[in-house]
């Protein structure tokens, strides 16, 4: 299983979306969404509402290791920009955000620096923001939405009607008295609710780059990733040592006593154990003794020459003989023998009998195998020459 | 510090355990278990001893018995032999053709001399002298024979028997 594998089994399940708006009079509202995500399922968990930002901050410190996509509305955001307008042309300065609402393009634009100057805040705090979106974050939710009533800026109001979506220009007095509210299936819900439950479902779907990158928020998503990595890593470490120490421990205790009473049982018959390698070496040099000066059979060697002699057909005679011959020693002085061989070399007037005489010679119960060599026939006669090697079963 | 470096410092930490968990602790339980394997082999080697020591014995006592260690004085070895070898001959009518200075070499506490010795005869005569000489297991053993056909200096063929004996005695008399 990769590292990044094992973290995604450790991470925590829970999406935080905060919509804040600020006044023009430096008020501050923010309504946070906390989401639980279980399986398959969402389950909200807490919907709070702060008029500050140091309640927020304190609220949020509990939940320090949850990623938090931000919807800012309000002073220093740019609403009032919609599909009979000119888009503004791009500027550095400018973080702009267009998005497509059931076929209504929406714009909205604030300043780079301010935008980042409130995400700063949080980070400050190691709280990262991983996603931001500017006005009605109504993307993640438009589909479920059946009825509601949106001032956007000052002269546009969104209103949905059994899920038709209208953009209608009102007056300033109107938008003040109409009431805006967002209907999602039989619940009514304030704009602010719904904005923060929708910018925690971008962030259960991954969709926190909505707006144009910001360099902090990369910075956080890194931060944030590394955050979750090292605090995994440091729990793992911590159980996986303790753990393996453990079972250790354990294993070490155990075979070090048992160790302990069967060298006490093995110092008392010790004599015995020597004297068992003693004699087993004692042995195995006799054995190799044996073998090597052709020592290790009972001696048959007249006994097995007369019966190969016996076993000679009608006219065939023996030339040579030799049981267990003497082998060429190069280095050693040792003389060695072949203690299992016999050479044989004999005539005869017709091949057949030599066939004939292989066949009597396997008949013998201390053969192993017998080789016919050669067969040469022997100048100026009629006869033929031929060597056997014969092989001595062992004992 | 931030947190990139922070998970770097744990992956390297964490390297750094596994080596020493293992030199100071593991290696030292595999140690144990190696041992305690060892020693139970050594009980089981224990309890198997006396069987073992017997078994052994009797082993030990029938290959010494095949090598026919010689109990007699080693020195005057060669003059036992002669002498054996000469009765036989005559008893057999079998002419000792040549008997070469021994091979002489040592094996741990062994001492051993092969004798090459060339006999003239009949087949069936040096058979019998051979047969006897095997039966006495008492000075050596029989380690080697060889009959070839050969051309005496009047042109008459002549069977040459070579056989090789070979007298085992320990230093340890």
């Amino acid at each position: 299983m990769k590292l990044d594998d094992l973290h995604k089994l450790f991470s925590k399940t829970y999406f935080i979306g905060i919509d804040i708006e600020y006044g023009t009079s430096g008020t501050f509202r923010a309504t946070l969404c906390l989401l639980k995500k279980h399986k398959t399922d969402l389950e909200q968990i807490a919907n709070p509402f702060f008029d500050s930002f140091s309640d927020l901050l304190g609220y949020l410190n509990q939940y320090k290791d949850c990623p938090v996509y931000i919807n800012l509305r309000g002073s220093g955001v740019f609403e009032d920009l919609y599909t009979t307008e000119k888009p503004p042309s791009p500027s550095k300065e400018l973080l702009f955000y267009e998005y497509v609402v059931a076929g209504t393009t929406l714009r909205a634009m604030a300043r780079i620096a301010h935008v980042a100057s409130i995400i700063a805040k949080f980070t400050q705090h190691e709280i990262y923001v991983l996603g931001v979106h500017l006005g009605p974050n109504l993307s993640p939710i438009h589909s479920v939405i059946s009825n509601a009533n949106l001032i956007l800026g000052s002269r546009v109001a969104l209103c949905v009607r059994d899920y038709i979506f209208d953009l209608q220009e009102v007056k300033g007095e109107m938008a003040a008295g109409n009431k805006a509210f967002i209907e999602i299936k039989d619940q009514k819900f304030s704009p602010s609710s719904a904005f923060a439950f929708a910018s925690a479902l971008s962030l259960v779907h991954a969709n926190q780059s909505d707006a144009k990158e910001l360099k902090i928020i990369t910075d956080n998503k890194l931060q944030h990733r590394f955050k979750n990595k090292y605090k995994n890593s440091l729990k793992i470490l911590v159980a996986v040592s303790f753990s393996v120490l453990l079972v250790n421990y354990i294993l070490f205790s155990k075979y070090h006593n048992a160790n302990k009473q069967l060298n006490g049982k093995i110092a008392i018959s010790k004599n015995e154990l020597i004297q068992v390698a003693k004699n087993k070496a004692e042995l195995k040099s006799q054995k190799q003794f044996a073998k090597r000066n052709a020592l290790a059979q009972p001696s048959l060697m007249a006994y097995r020459a007369d019966q190969l002699a016996l076993l000679l057909p009608i006219n065939t005679y023996l030339i040579a003989l030799e049981y267990a011959p003497k082998m060429k020693a190069k280095k050693s002085k040792e003389t060695i023998f072949k203690s299992n061989t016999i050479q044989l070399t004999g005539k005869t007037n017709k091949s057949i009998h030599i066939e004939s005489y292989i066949k009597q010679i396997e008949k013998l119960e201390w053969l192993e195998r017998v080789a016919l060599e050669s067969v040469v026939p022997i100048e100026k006669t009629a006869q033929l020459q031929f060597s056997l090697n014969i092989r001595i079963a062992a004992l | 510090m931030n947190y990139v470096l922070k998970y770097r410092l744990v992956l390297a930490f964490s390297f750094l355990l596994v080596v020493s968990a293992y030199l100071l602790a593991l290696k030292k339980t595999a140690q144990e278990i190696r041992m305690y394997k060892n020693a139970k082999l050594s009980i089981q080697a224990i309890e198997q001893a006396p069987a073992l020591l017997k078994e052994h014995q009797i082993e030990l006592t029938q290959l010494k018995a095949l090598i026919g260690e010689h109990s007699g004085d080693y020195k005057k070895v060669d003059g036992v032999f002669f002498g054996l070898l000469s009765q036989l001959a005559e008893k057999y009518k079998v002419q000792i053709a040549s008997i070469e200075k021994p091979i002489e070499a040592n094996y741990e506490h062994y001492k051993i001399k092969t004798y090459p010795v060339t006999l003239q005869g009949e087949f069936v005569q040096v058979l019998a002298m051979v047969e006897e000489l095997e039966s006495d297991s008492r000075l050596g053993k029989l380690v080697s024979l060889g009959f070839s056909v050969k051309k005496s200096k009047n042109s008459k063929k002549v069977l040459i028997s070579t056989l090789y004996y070979k007298i085992v005695s320990s230093d340890e008399k």
